[in-house]
């Protein structure tokens, strides 16, 4: 029984290891926002909540949205100051009725490695947090 | 049957992903090579900028060497050998760079780009993906050590350039009148070296190519491209020992307007070592990269 499951096993361990083992070969060079991050934010170290911030980019603006899925939340306004490459994000969550809007302040580090990140704050209402992502590799 | 083939997916899973854990590099690398030291605009060694290449016998080039059917030869003569050495840069006009250059201030930046192209100049290579032996696209492929080589096909109505150095790579440029594939085509899979058509304009070989992806930097020095990057390639040669190559860069996220630039590359008549043969030597990036631990 065990042996008839084991290639299923190897395959599922695999699909997991094997993305962990290849950021070499899906590095993204060009607008250092694009592409998708992953990340939390909180009050403090022990509430922390998951984020996944996905960017695009059209030549003109950047747009985007959190945590893709039925409760993804589209970004109203994204901004990037090249000059010290500060990223300033704001979006209200829609259909929760009277949700708090969204405010993150972050900047990115580390800009031309393929493993930078975004460091900064996440205010929501009058809860604010820090807020750290990686860029997916 | 379908239950059978459902029962082997795992298994070709398994197999797929072991093999990908496999062809994963142990190191990164760097690549070091003959030519570096020259096509840095540095001195000492390696191809000699404009002018003649490595070997070059005494006195003046011989005339543009030309096929059967009357077109430019790219590669070497039926009876000969040599390969192109390495070229210059799009940008400035030093070296074998051509006059006709922008010079960095020049360059159609979006602010983006211009801030992000600043620091890479800054931090030099460290995060240049061609230094972990990832292949180089657009004209980044022609700046390479260990030089390249044309290998035309007329029956398969394509050119085949094939790369010394690095990941010891190849590129197609179709001439059989195919159109470039639609940025828009969800079918198209952006590669390193895109997807390139061409076709002989009088003694110039003029190559469109798109379909690029964003997992390499197409110029030494780090210039930012994106997915939108469309290249427009002219490759001449003027005479026996010279390549000129010229490309036009539309990229309209990363630039504001397109613009052109481009450099000469000479002809090498010996191997890498300066011994007789002018063929490309076997170098594997994979096999001597020694900074990783440093590039990281």
């Amino acid at each position: 029984m065990m042996m008839r499951r084991l290639p299923g096993i190897i395959a599922l361990l695999l699909v997991l290891l094997v993305p962990g083992f290849t950021p070499a070969l899906t590095a993204q060079e060009g607008h250092p926002l694009v592409g998708t991050w992953h990340g939390t934010w909180g009050p403090n170290a022990k509430e922390r909540h998951d984020v996944t911030l996905v960017f695009e980019f059209d030549g003109k603006a950047v747009t985007g949205m959190m945590n893709p899925g039925p409760d993804s939340v589209r970004f109203d306004k994204v901004t990037l100051d090249p000059a010290n490459w500060g990223v300033h994000i704001e979006a209200v969550p829609k259909g929760a009725a009277k949700a708090a809007a969204i405010v993150i302040d972050v900047t990115i580090q580390d800009i031309t490695n393929r493993y930078r990140s975004l460091v900064g704050t996440w205010t929501q209402g009058t809860t604010r947090g820090d807020f750290k992502a990686s860029r997916d590799s | 049957m379908i239950r059978g083939a459902m029962r082997r997916v795992p298994l070709a899973v398994a197999a797929a992903g072991l093999s990908a854990l496999l062809l994963i590099p142990v190191a990164a690398q760097e690549t070091p090579g003959p030519g570096r030291a020259a096509q840095q605009g540095g001195g000492g060694g390696g191809t000699p900028g404009p002018g003649r290449g490595r070997g070059a016998p005494a006195g003046p080039s011989k005339p543009t060497p030309r096929l059967p059917d009357g077109h430019v030869n790219l590669g070497a003569p039926a009876s000969g050998s040599g390969f192109w050495g390495g070229g210059g840069s799009i940008v400035g006009k030093r070296g074998s760079s051509l006059p006709t250059n922008p010079e960095v201030g020049e360059i159609p930046f979006q602010p983006w780009a211009k801030a992000l192209y600043e620091v890479r100049q800054k931090v030099g290579d460290k995060d240049d993906p061609h230094a972990r032996c990832l292949p180089p696209g657009g004209p980044r492929q022609f700046q390479t050590p260990n030089g390249f080589e044309f290998i035309e096909q007329p029956d398969r109505k394509r050119i085949t350039i094939i790369f010394g150095g690095g990941p010891r790579s190849w590129r197609f440029i179709y001439l059989d009148g195919r159109p470039l594939p639609s940025l828009d085509d969800l079918d198209l899979i952006p590669t390193y070296f895109g997807y390139s058509t061409g076709k002989w304009v009088g003694d110039t070989l003029v190559v469109e190519s798109t379909g690029y992806n964003e997992k390499f930097w197409f110029h030494r020095g780090g210039l930012p491209h994106t997915d939108a990057l469309r290249l427009t390639e002219r490759f001449s040669r003027p005479d026996f020992d010279t390549l000129k190559y010229e490309v036009t860069v539309d990229d309209a996220k990363a630039y504001t307007r397109p613009w052109t630039g481009g450099f000469t590359v000479p002809w090498t008549y010996t191997n890498w070592d300066g011994s007789p043969g002018g063929e490309l030597h076997e170098y594997l990036c994979q096999d001597n990269e020694r900074d990783y631990t440093k590039l990281r």
